[in-house]
């Protein structure tokens, strides 16, 4: 992990409406960490993720990726930002009109001039890297139950090997068993492609097996940040209820 | 950086030296040179000039290699890993499955149309059957309908379709007089048109023009609405709360389109008619008190009927039609489409088709 910031979010502000999402927000991710990012429901998490991407703009605030004001762009440079990442949604959201193979195949087709050969190679690498059966690679996403969907999804984000990569809740959802094997999944990959993940998550086993920091959202801002310990130290309030609660305790008590 | 290989012997060992970036965006060029390279046996990897790798460029060189390399020289920060992980998921490699083509693929889907015909032609049917079972149920205990939804669907696929049905039968209306004027003068009977405009209205057009906008209106609607409803599991959650769908979505909808499909087909014959008399009028010049007095005495009543007594027949197509394609939507949006798609082509062949029937019967009995 080197000292670089990949992320950097200054005085974040985001209002629908009457309803402020997020106040005054800063965060920084640093290159090459796993920061898992929690918080209540209706926080803003999955906005922030958004407003990161830039499916969504922040009423007010700085947001910059690989140092880089993604607003300030133009068209081609935003391009070139965006091959860098890769983003897994909530659902999946795998194209449903299209095999999941070629679901992999689709960000090769679109960003890189390869044979179409070696796509297809790549397309069934990423697939079994993300621990898809080679029985699923040509079912259509409605075929697959919600476990492999998720790890359908998974592949095409790291179809591109981007240096930086979004998850949104990937395992909600899933039964503990197969959570478990995403999240060891999901550690082996960012270690062996040295990736930047941004995970935002309620599962606190996820947030124990596979984070190197926790970032907590709260009231609008970032309450704590650190690792585990740090954060769980110097808890008061909903964090420590967070942490201390029943789930908590059961899901951190292997780590005490 | 240019992904760039050197492919050498030195000393009886093959060794496969690899320079510059080896990543999704430069593997590119040396793609087809790779694959002409023919490395039998144990081959030294040579990782000395290697700039960046990611797992794409880690899957040629295990491609090339065939395995794991025998040895390793030079250091590199990621390549070891990522060649033993893409190493892992690499056994697993495949076919894609056949597709037919030519013939064969004609053949296939020749055969797959008729089964599916037959298939849909059974199972509408049975949903024909089913429905009309619980409707007799339910109007002899009318407590149980579900009047509400019944208005409330009368309002939107009735009543707010009854502009562009009314619009649509006008022009149908004026487009037959001109043709009648236009056709009859080579005969010298273009006083005739008034016939013409009365008979084609009142028998067909007022209620084929209803039919095929209610099946591209309401039609689709009712399928996309209740295909959503199964697709986020209301459907289900319906089932399992004790609410028959077949009486809380069919039952309401066949009822709405029971009572406004009549009522719109008498408008846009109304509205046929109102078209006819206006052309009648001004290029034939017959005003619209002979009009209204020739289509009195010398239309027979009995053409109104024959119109209107094919509404019923068209209101359970379309309700029918729309709710079933709705309820067998599977769990995808690709599904959806081609539920709404199907509907409409459904409904459209089987108000022409119950037309036909219609037309072939009354032709025999002389009416």
């Amino acid at each position: 992990m080197s000292g670089e910031v990949a992320i950097r979010v200054r005085g974040l502000v985001t209002r629908f409406g009457e309803q402020v999402v997020h106040d005054g927000l800063d965060l920084d991710v640093l290159q090459g960490e796993i920061l898992g990012v929690v918080g209540p429901s209706g926080t803003g998490k999955s906005v922030l993720l958004r407003e990161i991407v830039g499916l969504d703009a922040p009423t007010d605030g700085e947001i910059d990726v690989f140092g880089q004001r993604l607003a300030a762009l133009d068209r081609d440079a935003r391009f070139e930002v965006e091959k860098r990442w890769g983003v897994m949604f909530q659902e999946g959201a795998l194209f449903s009109s299209l095999t999941v193979h070629e679901n992999v195949e689709a960000p090769f087709r679109e960003h890189t001039d390869l044979a179409p050969d070696l796509i297809a190679e790549l397309a069934a690498i990423k697939l079994s890297l993300a621990g898809l059966d080679a029985d699923s690679h040509f079912k259509m996403p409605a075929q697959l139950s919600g476990g492999m969907r998720k790890r359908a999804a998974l592949a095409r984000a790291l179809a591109l090997d981007p240096e930086l990569l979004f998850l949104d809740e990937p395992t909600a959802g899933l039964d503990p068993v197969t959570a478990g094997r995403f999240d060891a999944l999901l550690k082996e990959l960012a270690r062996a492609l040295g990736l930047t993940v941004f995970l935002v998550t309620h599962d606190l086993d996820t947030l124990a097996a596979v984070c190197d920091r926790i970032c907590v959202l709260y009231e609008g801002k970032v309450a704590a940040i650190g690792t585990l310990e740090e954060v769980r130290a110097g808890a008061t309030g909903w964090i420590a209820d967070y942490f201390s609660g029943p789930r908590g305790r059961a899901a951190l008590g292997k780590e005490r | 950086m240019q992904a760039t290989f050197d492919w050498r012997e030195e000393g009886g060992a093959r060794v496969l030296a690899l320079g510059g970036d080896w990543t999704v965006r430069t593997v590119g060029a040396v793609d087809e040179a790779l694959r002409a390279l023919d490395p039998v046996g144990e081959v030294t990897l040579d990782l000395t000039a290697l700039g960046r790798m990611d797992v794409a460029g880690a899957w040629l060189v295990r491609r090339t290699l065939g395995g794991p390399p025998h040895a390793v020289q030079g250091e590199h920060v990621s390549a070891r890993r990522l060649i033993d992980v893409t190493n892992g998921a690499a056994s697993e490699q495949l076919e894609r499955p056949e597709h037919f083509h030519g013939l064969y693929a004609v053949y296939d889907r020749i055969g797959r149309s008729v089964v599916s015909l037959a298939q849909e032609t059974i199972r509408s049917l049975d949903f024909l059957g089913r429905s009309l079972s619980v409707l007799a149920r339910q109007l002899l205990n009318p407590g149980r309908i579900r009047w509400v939804s019944a208005v409330s669907v009368m309002e939107s696929a009735g009543l707010n379709a009854l502009p562009i049905i009314v619009l649509l039968s006008f022009f149908v209306g004026v487009v037959v007089a001109y043709l009648g004027a236009r056709v009859l003068a080579d005969f010298g009977a273009s006083v005739f048109t008034v016939e013409l405009v009365a008979y084609s209205v009142l028998r067909e057009f007022g209620v084929v023009i209803t039919a095929v906008l209610l099946a591209g209106r309401t039609n689709s609607a009712f399928t996309a609405q209740i295909g959503a409803m199964k697709m986020r599991q209301e459907i289900d959650a319906m089932r399992v709360l004790g609410l028959d769908p077949m009486e809380a979505i069919v039952v309401p909808r066949l009822i709405a389109m029971l009572a406004m499909t009549p009522v719109l087909t008498f408008l846009a014959t109304l509205a046929g008619l109102l078209g006819g008399l206006l052309v009648c009028w001004g290029v034939l010049g017959v005003s619209p008190a002979l009009f209204i007095t020739r289509v009195q005495d010398g239309i027979p009543i009995e053409n109104f009927f024959v119109g209107m007594c094919k509404t019923p027949a068209m209101a359970v197509v379309l309700a029918l039609i729309g709710c079933r394609h709705g309820l067998e939507t599977g769990v995808d949006v690709t599904s959806l489409g081609k539920r709404v798609t199907s509907s409409v082509v459904q409904a459209i062949f089987l108000v022409i088709v119950i037309d036909v029937t219609f037309a072939v019967w009354f032709q025999e009995l002389g009416w």
